[in-house]
């Protein structure tokens, strides 16, 4: 998968956080925190908590980033990984009986992306691209990764809510995502067997 | 979770377990139990589930773009801060056996006011009210504690080589009040006014003016010797504390920054 400059550039900072290197942090902040609380808004719909499991994300990349190998993915995805497993976890720690927003609200479809600027780890572009990968997908399949994703539901939830075979779900989310990832590529991948 | 993990490439149900754990929708135990899988699989199915991960973190870009409010910035790097004033190296180097000893005694303190407290609310059926006493009296120990913290953070950060000082003057009459220390690596100040008294833990609004710019920030009362206040903030950006600066707290009376000789 093509690397944004802003890979090389967060590499940098966690070798440097590694060692212990504060400034570092807050560099990787500018880049990363952004996006890491944009995320976190469009997952909870609370500002206030978007806050708090924002700097409980950057406390945890602070005190893990000796743990971050580039061998195994890039510094992004291995930060984001992070950042949605705490935000997942601060989602479904929720007691019962809060109302979320409709499912899917807020969600832009159109692939403009004039909001995001271009100094952090994720660019206009990146975004116009997503955007434009998310929007192409089949109806089925777009939903599905917007159950998933962005409102943190599993499978067995997905499954339920739209009344659907588990089995049906997990076909439409893999076929989402592997469209996502060639159209992101800008080249097809090897098409993988099973494809509905 | 039947899969053949030996194809290669990897078969649809291997696909189906990476792209959702890419995406988080397993169950613990279901994650626990796909990790297990990853670990065996072929160098091409791993690549396959590592592509995948790299794809999910780049959806975030479909979220509208949330400008993080400032103080998200600065309590991040305040809470995160390893040695802004560098209080344990001072420790370290100044062999601070008045603080050991202190330390220690509070320590001997506490554990005779909760024995005490221990024995005597056994001992009374009014064991409420001694509980209550042995907690001011530990709260009065903390502060204490809290007291000698922030005298050594200010300590500590003078001896600093990248820590520079500024005067603080009252602007009507030109008269010292107190001291500003900047971090010129981490953008830290710390405000240490002899004659205030900020109690510990509040919160103060500070603004900064400086070449015609101006910032606000929150402070934070990090503690407080009897009749004096520290204040410790992370600016957004950098002072120079080398020129005139202007301050104020909570909207006070104006103050000038200047250079200590």
């Amino acid at each position: 998968m093509e690397r944004s400059p802003a890979q090389a550039e967060l590499n940098g900072y966690l070798r440097a956080m590694a060692a212990g290197d504060h400034g570092a942090l807050a560099r990787c902040y500018d880049l990363m925190g952004p996006v890491v609380f944009s995320l976190a808004v469009r997952m909870l719909r609370d500002h206030g908590a978007a806050e708090d499991v924002t700097q409980d994300i950057f406390i945890q990349i602070w005190r893990q980033s000796a743990n971050f190998d580039g061998s195994r993915g890039s510094p992004q995805a291995w930060l984001m990984t992070i950042a949605r497993t705490r935000i997942l976890d601060r989602l479904r720690s929720r007691k019962a009986g809060v109302v979320l927003k409709t499912v899917g609200e807020h969600l832009p479809d159109s692939p403009d992306a004039e909001d995001w600027p271009d100094d952090l780890a994720i660019t206009h572009e990146d975004a116009v691209n997503v955007r434009q990968a998310l929007a192409a997908l089949p109806p089925e399949q777009k939903q599905v990764i917007d159950l998933a994703f962005f409102d943190g539901l599993t499978h067995a939830q997905i499954a339920a809510q739209l009344g659907s075979p588990l089995g049906t779900i997990k076909t439409r989310i893999r076929l989402g995502l592997i469209k996502i990832k060639e159209k992101l590529q800008g080249t097809p991948d090897t098409a993988p067997p099973g494809q509905e | 979770m039947e899969v053949n993990i030996n194809n290669n490439p990897p078969d649809a149900a291997f696909l189906d377990e990476a792209a959702a754990g890419a995406l988080g929708t397993l169950t613990a135990p279901e994650m626990a139990q796909f990790n297990a899988m990853l670990a065996a699989a072929s160098p091409a199915a791993r690549q396959a589930a590592a592509e995948l991960q790299e794809t999910t973190a780049r959806l975030a870009a479909a979220s509208p773009y949330m400008e993080p409010p400032a103080r998200l910035r600065a309590g991040i790097l305040a809470a995160t801060a390893p040695g802004t004033f560098k209080i344990k190296d001072y420790r370290r180097a100044t062999g601070e056996r008045r603080e050991r000893f202190l330390r220690w005694g509070m320590a001997a303190a506490a554990v005779c006011l909760v024995w005490s407290g221990y024995d005597i609310m056994s001992a009374r059926s009014a064991g409420r009210q001694l509980t209550t006493l042995v907690q001011n009296q530990m709260q009065q120990i903390d502060q204490l504690r809290q007291q000698l913290d922030s005298q050594h953070i200010a300590i500590s950060a003078m001896m600093d080589p990248n820590v520079r000082q500024v005067s603080l003057r009252n602007s009507a009459d030109q008269k010292i009040i107190g001291k500003m220390l900047v971090d010129t690596r981490t953008n830290g100040v710390m405000i240490v006014m002899p004659d205030a008294v900020v109690p510990p833990n509040t919160k103060v609004k500070l603004a900064i003016a400086q070449h015609g710019q101006r910032m606000e920030v929150t402070a934070d009362a990090v503690g407080a010797a009897p009749g004096a206040a520290f204040l410790h903030s992370l600016l957004p950006r950098a002072i120079d504390p080398s020129k005139p600066l202007d301050l104020q707290l909570n909207d006070g009376p104006r103050i000038a920054g200047s250079n200590l000789p």
